[in-house]
């Protein structure tokens, strides 16, 4: 087990900065994710600690070692690839093993290492077959147990489950969560789900075009995004936003949208965002914050209803609130399957302001 | 014949498969289907290979050493060919010298070929038109090889000795054609050119089918380089080139034209492989039936060997 530092780092493709300085740090034992959309680099960050791809700027360091000029081999790390990369032509067994035995280490100690791996992962039954003689999920479970046997200092996992169907996904995402709390090591997990970054993670990394766009918990991102870009990234379905204004007068302060809506703010929520000053700002409102009940600050909107989405414990509300199309929601029995409109509340206190020319996170 | 066969056969086969493919019954028709659509085909390359063989067996059985056909349907049947092939020391030294004629030059033309595949297969500039260039020798016909490397290979003033002079690796003019310890040697190398490409493509594309992040995963647990090429390049490109062998053990079996056109099987029969013997026999010695005999065994040595050779093969790849 071992902390592990990135400095600065930057990463260049050609002409292309794909990693433009970043820096960020992780705990001993913790469980970071980098999440982004499709290209960010995510990926080719985790290779950089890996050692599968060189950095044109900036340093690793894992412990109190900086690792840029070592070999993948000497970084004492170990990956599960998205394909898994497991070697067909080897066991199970002879795949957990195979790192050992380039190490030089003797039979007995690869097979003590090999058992003790298998039987974290229910493998033993498995060890004598080969890659194509097993399924997905357990070709996956198998890639984990190749990493636990090194026992290295850093765990590095590429979409480890984006192969597998959606029920094995969450079956294997609570074993990976189990799994870190019994080994209790570092990981470094790139993902593209907001599920599994929103429930594995200590904290998550979001990435936006080579740099970071905000580091925190889960709950952080989520409650509290720090700009545009996190609002509208974190959270499935997205945040809905609107354009609007705030106009702040003395005490009182007003948000105003399109189409004439106006909503006035109570004392204890102008407060917020009193010092902003009256501005342009986007406003971003959760699904969920369109509320079938009122709650302690909340607005009545009546809206007409485009669409609905029943999931089951939810319903998705696909309705029109100033000139927009607005993602709300709610309790399935609350509506009606043929509602034209339907009544609903804002709430205010969970409301997110942002600058309109820089995306930045308004108030606290 | 063809036609005869196949007809009753398709009509067979093809109510049947028409039929809804259902449980087990389905997959026989559609097999009959299958083995019915398949037989003009079979019954045409069946025709063509088993006609040659099977009159080549029947004149190695026949007691007349040349005639025309009626002279030899009307000869008694005899075994005495192949007493007569197989009690000749000369077919035995042969049978040496075609193995260390085959092993010799595919295992040259195996590493060379190894070698190029390996080097084309990391990216480069102009990568495509190397791998053109380097299939280029496959195309060019025997004869045209030989001719060239007789003169590459020529005692003074070829183009081979005179690098050994001037490195001073030999003194003199070596006699490679001429030469009955050398000449084995020297029809190795226009073999060896002629067939290392297909060495070269064939394990290209083997080695093609290896996904880049194996290498990665191989990397991160310590095999780079030569441990790399150990334990993820050769066992995956492995059974491709055991084929790849085996296919070149039979061509160059099988090869004439580099040792006719150079030494016709001499210095003394140092280079007078099977295939050389087999000419030699039938159109200077003009017994025809001793060269069938040697033909028909020469069939079996090779059915055998490659069949056991492939099975040794694929049994170690199961393991
Ligand atoms: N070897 C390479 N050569 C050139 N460009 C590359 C190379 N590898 C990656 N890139 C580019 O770098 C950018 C980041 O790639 P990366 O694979 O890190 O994205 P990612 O965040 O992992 O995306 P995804 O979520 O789709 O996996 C992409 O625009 C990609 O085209
Ligand atoms: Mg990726």
């Amino acid at each position: 087990m071992a902390s592990l530092t990135i400095d600065n780092v930057v990463k260049r493709f050609g002409a292309q900065t794909i990693i433009r300085g970043v820096s960020f740090d992780i705990a001993d034992g913790e469980l970071v994710i980098l999440v982004g959309p499709s290209g960010c680099g995510k990926s080719t960050l985790l290779r950089m600690i890996a050692g599968l791809e060189t950095l044109d700027g900036g340093a690793i360091r894992i412990g109190e070692r900086v690792v840029n000029d070592l070999q993948p081999k000497d970084r004492d790390i170990a990956m599960v690839f998205q394909s898994y990369a497991l070697y067909p032509h080897m066991t199970v067994a002879d795949n957990m093993s195979f790192a050992l035995r380039m190490a030089g280490a003797d039979k007995a100690a690869r097979d003590a290492a090999v058992q003790r791996a298998a039987s974290i992962l229910s493998l033993e039954q498995l060890l004598d077959r080969y890659p194509r003689q097993l399924s997905g999920g357990q070709r996956q479970r198998v890639a984990m147990g190749r990493a636990i046997v090194r026992d290295p200092a850093v765990f590095l996992f590429d979409e480890p489950l984006s192969n597998l169907d959606a029920k094995l996904r969450v079956q294997m995402r609570a074993e990976i969560k189990e799994l870190h709390r019994r080994l209790g090591s570092t990981i470094v997990y790139v993902t593209h789900d907001q599920v599994e970054a929103m429930t594995l993670a200590d904290r998550i990394v979001c990435l936006q075009g080579g740099t970071i766009a905000q580091i925190g918990t889960p709950n952080e991102l989520y409650g509290k995004p720090a700009n545009l870009f996190v609002a509208e990234f974190i959270g499935s379905p997205a945040m809905n936003i609107l354009p609007g204004r705030l106009d702040v007068a003395g005490e009182a302060a007003t948000l105003e949208l399109a189409d004439g809506v106006r909503w006035s703010l109570p004392a204890e929520l102008s407060a917020r965002w009193r010092a902003e000053g009256s501005r342009d700002v986007a406003v971003g409102i959760r699904p969920e914050h369109l509320r079938e009940a009122p709650a302690r600050f909340s607005v009545p909107v009546d809206l007409p209803v485009a669409m609905l989405e029943p999931l089951g414990s939810d319903t998705l509300v696909h309705a029109e609130l100033a000139g927009r199309r607005v993602l709300a929601r709610v309790p399935p029995e609350s509506v009606d399957d043929a509602a034209r409109r339907i009544a609903l509340h804002v709430d205010l206190g969970h409301l997110h302001l942002f600058d309109r020319v820089t995306g930045k996170r308004l108030g606290d | 014949m063809a036609a005869d066969r196949a007809a009753p056969e398709g009509a067979d086969g093809s109510p049947a498969a028409a039929a809804p493919i259902a449980g087990s019954r389905g997959s026989g028709a559609e097999r009959r289907l299958a083995l019915g659509l398949l037989m003009p085909a079979l019954a045409v390359i069946g025709a063509m290979l088993a006609v040659p063989l099977a009159l080549l067996a029947f004149i190695s059985l026949k007691g007349l050493k040349l005639g025309n056909l009626s002279q030899i349907l009307r000869a008694d049947f005899t075994l005495d060919n192949y007493v007569r092939i197989l009690g000749d020391p000369g077919t035995w030294s042969s049978l040496w010298i075609s193995i260390l004629y085959i092993v010799g030059s595919s295992a040259v033309a195996f590493s060379l070929g190894l070698a190029t595949a390996l080097v084309i297969n990391e990216k480069f500039p102009a990568q495509r038109l190397f791998r053109t260039l380097i299939l280029l020798p496959w195309a060019v016909p025997g004869i045209t090889a030989t001719i060239a490397f007789l003169w590459i290979m020529q005692p003074s003033f070829g183009v081979l000795n005179f690098v050994l002079r001037t490195t001073g690796l030999v003194e003199g003019d070596v006699n490679w054609f001429g030469d009955p310890s050398l000449a084995l040697v020297a029809v190795i190398f226009p073999t060896v050119w002629k067939t290392y490409p297909f060495f070269t493509i064939m394990l290209l594309a083997a080695l093609q089918t290896i996904p880049r992040d194996m290498y990665e995963a191989a990397s991160i647990d310590g095999a780079n380089g030569w441990r790399a090429f150990r334990w993820i390049t050769w066992p995956s490109i492995r059974r491709y080139a055991v084929v790849a062998l085996v296919f070149n053990a039979m061509y160059v079996f099988r090869e004439f034209d580099f040792i006719y056109a150079s030494t016709r099987g001499g210095p003394n029969g140092a280079t007078d492989t099977i295939a050389i013997r087999i000419y030699n026999v039938a159109f200077e010695k003009f017994d025809l039936a001793a060269a069938s005999a040697l033909g028909v065994l020469t069939f079996v040595l090779v059915a055998v060997s490659v069949w056991g050779f492939v099975r040794w093969q694929m049994q170690a790849v199961q393991r």
